[in-house]
């Protein structure tokens, strides 16, 4: 049952919380320090009257001792002594009464028992409701008997004051209450204000307005750090919101060309009877320009599902060196038609990777490396071991470069250096994109150099798992 | 050869039906999973094309069933989702084979033969077409007598299509079962493989045998 009134409570606001923690911890210190200051004054008051009542009664039994035979100066003696202040009664030993003050209002029954040694006090209230502090006490007279010594003393007056005292603390402790749970609240308040602000303009952002950001700097050290954190995540949001913009309006345009032609072939061709050779070709263009499009196609859902963060790579151990010797036979026809030599160099380093995905990967990077090589060039694949973190895998080639304003930008999707080159000698402008993106499922890097008229080198990063 | 097509896709399942009629296959069709169901466990095939998305009845689910009901006729599956979990998924259930779509016909017709030509043994004979002979042991190629120059990987591509003579190979098989590289990769290089490998097995000879089917891939028959 508390359990839940906790939960309750800690999912309840803060404002809430804070105030009720405030208002009950402020109650709380109040009540135990006037507690305390509340019973130091009564023991203090407690402990004075009877220190009085002891010394009063030392002073008793000393005239007593001294003037027990002469009872009149006996009962000048206490009168002068007591002066009003309390009332005195002396009875001896069969319990009558020799003398008492005239302001003695107390039965002489309600004394408790008297002890020689020790002197008996005790408080009393009278049933008209003024209150004593009572001693008595036994002492021996001079002809050997003894003598009960009463003493009654009125503290009514100091009750009094301490009922004042009692009921000012009572009012003060309740007023304090709602002070310091006004007060409370109003400081909660204004202290969630910032989270208050962020909600607003949280609500304000919409796809339209992802670049709004919230002014941090006036605010408190802790709720600054939300504040920049959002910031950051909206700064993230905004580019990836723009970058698939942007790829949607470079998708659509890359395919407009190939469906274009598809759908030009063919209206002409039915436009009017043709003779069947033509029909055929129409066909055959139209099923190259659909291969074109469904590797385009297979080629974009392979980097969607690699963008996925959810998407996990089969890594297996395989030895380097014949994988690119693979890749170079699957490439020499074409390299022997260009004139280009295809060379791979390497030891016996062995990588955990996902085999199909590396293949893919270098196979795209010769692709464009032989592609950009002019006859008599070199293109070169090398596998080192850098330190004990990564394997590299390079390819390097002589051809005529990139030009350093395209670096940056060269691994984006349907980027094209040459963009007046036709598509198809070019593929579908995502081999570098995807090249990317396997580096990137790897947790690895990628990285390119190139100088115009001698070459470019890519260098691919593989992390040791 | 029997072949039962499961597909709801009315013009794929029609190309489809074609396309395996004219390749000599008795062909069957079933729009649902479970007339797909019913047929295959009571009729026997040499090989079901089975699609994933089916109404009533699900491929994954009618794979499982012809599996428990014993039924070991190779399945090709056929689908849009294209996720590695999906294809394992398809092989842990018993499927011999998986295409995604879209898919060139070819491609398909290459499967299917390849996967009714398994457990047939491997050629250790000498293959051949016209006046062009390969010894599959030593490695050595010969037309009207004269011994041919190739490098290894230009033997493998020509024993490719001589021992699949007359059967259109696309660029991806040719790629997969020449070189092993099974992505969409730029097909130009098998182009050029080809053309290279013209030049020694054709050029010099009067009876071409490899031709290009354009949009398609290549075959190697006499004409």
């Amino acid at each position: 049952m508390l359990n839940n009134i906790f939960r309750k409570l800690r999912s309840s606001s803060i404002t809430l919380q804070l105030t009720l923690f405030y208002s009950i911890s402020a109650f709380v210190i109040l009540l135990l320090i006037s507690l305390f200051l509340y019973s130091i004054l009564l023991t203090a008051l407690q402990i004075e009257d009877e220190q009085l009542l002891r010394n009063e009664m030392v002073t008793i039994k000393n005239i007593i001792q001294q003037k027990s035979d002469n009872l009149n100066e006996l009962k000048k003696d206490i009168n002068e002594v007591s002066q009003h202040r309390y009332a005195v009664r002396i009875l001896d030993k069969n319990d009558n009464e020799i003398f008492s003050t005239n302001n003695m209002l107390v039965a002489a029954n309600l004394f408790g028992p008297a002890a020689k040694q020790k002197i008996n006090i005790h408080p009393h209230t009278q049933p008209n409701q003024k209150d004593f502090l009572l001693a008595c006490g036994l002492i021996e007279s001079n002809n050997k008997t003894l003598w009960e010594i009463q003493i009654a003393l009125d503290v009514q007056h100091e009750r009094n004051v301490i009922i004042k005292y009692r009921n000012n603390l009572i009012l003060m402790l309740v007023l304090g209450i709602i002070c310091f749970s006004l007060i409370g609240a109003i400081v909660a308040r204004r202290g969630t204000q910032p989270l208050h602000d962020i909600t607003k303009t949280a609500e304000n952002i919409t796809v339209s307005k992802l670049n709004a950001r919230i002014n941090s700097s006036e605010w408190p050290k802790e709720i600054r750090g939300l504040a920049n954190a959002f910031n950051n995540m909206l700064e993230r949001m905004e580019n990836s919101f723009n970058r698939l913009s942007q790829f949607s309006a470079d998708l659509a345009h890359e395919l407009r060309t190939p469906i274009n032609n598809i759908m030009g072939e063919a209206e002409i061709a039915l436009s009017k009877p043709r003779p069947l050779e033509e029909y055929r070709y129409v066909l055959e263009s139209n099923l190259e320009e659909l291969n074109h499009l469904s590797s385009m196609i297979e080629s974009l859902l392979f980097l969607a599902r690699s963008e996925n963060p959810q998407t996990e790579i089969h890594r297996t151990p395989f030895l380097i060196k014949p994988i690119l010797i693979g890749i170079c036979e699957f490439h020499e026809a074409v390299a022997a038609e260009q004139g280009v030599n295809l060379a791979c160099e390497g030891g016996d380093e062995l990588l955990q990777a996902d085999l199909i995905l590396f293949r893919r990967a270098v196979n795209n990077l010769v692709s464009n490396a032989l592609k950009n090589t002019p006859m008599g060039g070199t293109v070169t694949l090398k596998v080192e071991k850098q330190n004990h973190q990564y394997i590299t895998v390079t390819i390097h080639d002589t051809g005529i470069g990139i030009p350093a304003e395209h670096l940056p930008n060269i691994f984006d999707r349907f980027y094209r250096v040459d963009a007046a080159r036709s598509k198809h000698s070019g593929g579908t402008g995502l081999g570098l994109a995807i090249v990317r993106s396997i580096m990137e499922l790897h947790g690895g890097k990628i990285a390119i150099t190139s100088q115009i008229g001698e070459g470019t080198t890519v260098v691919l990063s593989f992390p040791v798992v | 050869m029997r072949i039962l097509i499961v597909e709801d896709e009315t013009k794929t399942a029609n190309f489809l039906r074609k396309g395996l009629t004219e390749h000599s296959f008795v062909v069957e069709l079933a729009t649902d999973g479970q007339e797909g169901l019913f047929l295959a466990t009571n009729n026997e095939y040499d090989l079901i094309i089975l699609d994933v998305m089916l109404p009533k009845l699900d491929g994954w689910s009618v794979l499982k069933k012809l599996r428990e009901a014993s039924k070991q006729t190779p399945v090709l599956f056929l689908t849009a989702r294209d996720a590695v979990e999906d294809r394992v998924k398809g092989l842990q259930l018993g499927a011999d084979d998986y295409l995604v779509k879209p898919f060139a016909f070819s491609e398909l017709l290459a499967r299917v033969q390849t996967l009714l030509r398994r457990g047939q043994p491997r050629p250790t004979e000498t293959l051949r077409i016209a006046d062009l002979e390969i010894d599959p042991v030593r490695h050595r190629a010969i037309r009207s007598g004269q011994r041919l120059d190739l490098t290894a990987k230009e033997f493998s591509l020509l024993s490719l299509f001589v021992s699949r003579q007359s059967e259109l190979l696309s660029r991806t098989l040719i790629a997969e079962q020449v070189w092993d590289m099974n992505f969409d990769s730029d097909t130009n290089v098998v182009d050029v493989a080809v053309r290279r490998l013209r030049q020694k097995v054709d050029d010099p000879f009067e009876k071409k045998l490899i031709h290009t089917v354009r949009g398609v891939g290549y075959v190697m028959e006499e004409r």
